[in-house]
């Protein structure tokens, strides 16, 4: 996967648990566990905009773009 | 994001409706199969009357016959209620991708039900017309309004099936989107 989802180190570094982000942005654990572990196809704006407003970051903190190499 | 809870409630609604009509199609063979068993003769010219020939003195095997022709119409509306059962099931189980599999094997009874229908008119007219004299017995097959109305549904029910694959995987996309 060529997109890498930071969104556990940004919980670790603001001291918050999932089940504290999932209650305050209003989806379940469950669907942010399968953002964070990357097993989703795309993310709404409206979350994204929720947990940026709630961890007081950008969405590039969120999100990193690690190319694929040729040997996979 | 969509409310699915409306249409989840209306499929609910449908299969209740189909459970009904399947308890009912149960009762008619039932009833059909008593009034065979206990006045053949009866159950033969009448099938033979509501067939459009004339209703005359019949053997047992032809009183059979029609009565066998009549209970697979029976059973191949069964077929397509407990389909249609299970389809709204599915529905109401929020399972999209299970409903587009039943919707596809109803499309295909819908044309086996239009086959059937026209080899059961063969096999009606020459059973009920077999003891005739010569001249009068007959095949017949004709192609009207019932025969067009079901390969009509089933030409509907086959690309409901493909848009239901089709919705099927959108809804899987919808889900996998957070």
């Amino acid at each position: 996967m060529a997109i890498i989802v930071r969104l556990d180190v940004m919980l670790a570094t603001r001291k918050m648990t999932s089940r504290e982000l999932a209650g305050r942005i209003g989806i379940s654990e469950q669907n942010l566990s399968l953002l964070k572990s990357g097993k989703v196809r795309g993310v709404r704006f409206n979350t994204l905009e929720a947990i940026c407003r709630e961890l007081e970051c950008q969405p590039g903190d969120l999100f990193e773009f690690a190319p694929d190499t040729a040997d996979g | 994001m969509l409310d699915p809870q409306p249409i989840l409630a209306s499929a609910r609604r449908l299969q209740t409706i189909m459970s009904a009509s399947l308890m009912l199609l149960t009762g008619s063979a039932l009833a059909l199969a008593i009034l065979g068993i206990s006045d053949p003769d009866r159950a033969g010219q009448t099938l033979a009357r509501l067939a459009h020939f004339p209703a005359g003195e019949m053997a047992a095997w032809q009183n059979w016959g029609l009565m066998a022709v009549i209970l697979i119409h029976l059973l191949v509306w069964g077929v397509l209620l407990t389909l249609a059962r299970a389809l709204f099931g599915q529905l109401a189980m929020g399972n999209p991708a299970g409903a587009s599999g039943i919707a596809r094997k109803l499309a295909y009874w819908l044309w086996f039900m239009l086959v059937w229908g026209l080899i059961s008119q063969v096999i009606v007219s020459a059973v009920a017309t077999w003891g005739f004299p010569a001249g009068q017995r007959a095949i017949s097959i004709a192609l009207g309004t019932p025969q067009l109305s079901v390969a009509f549904s089933a030409l509907i029910a086959s690309f409901m099936a493909r848009a239901f694959a089709l919705g099927a995987d959108l809804w899987q996309d919808h889900q996998e989107v957070v």
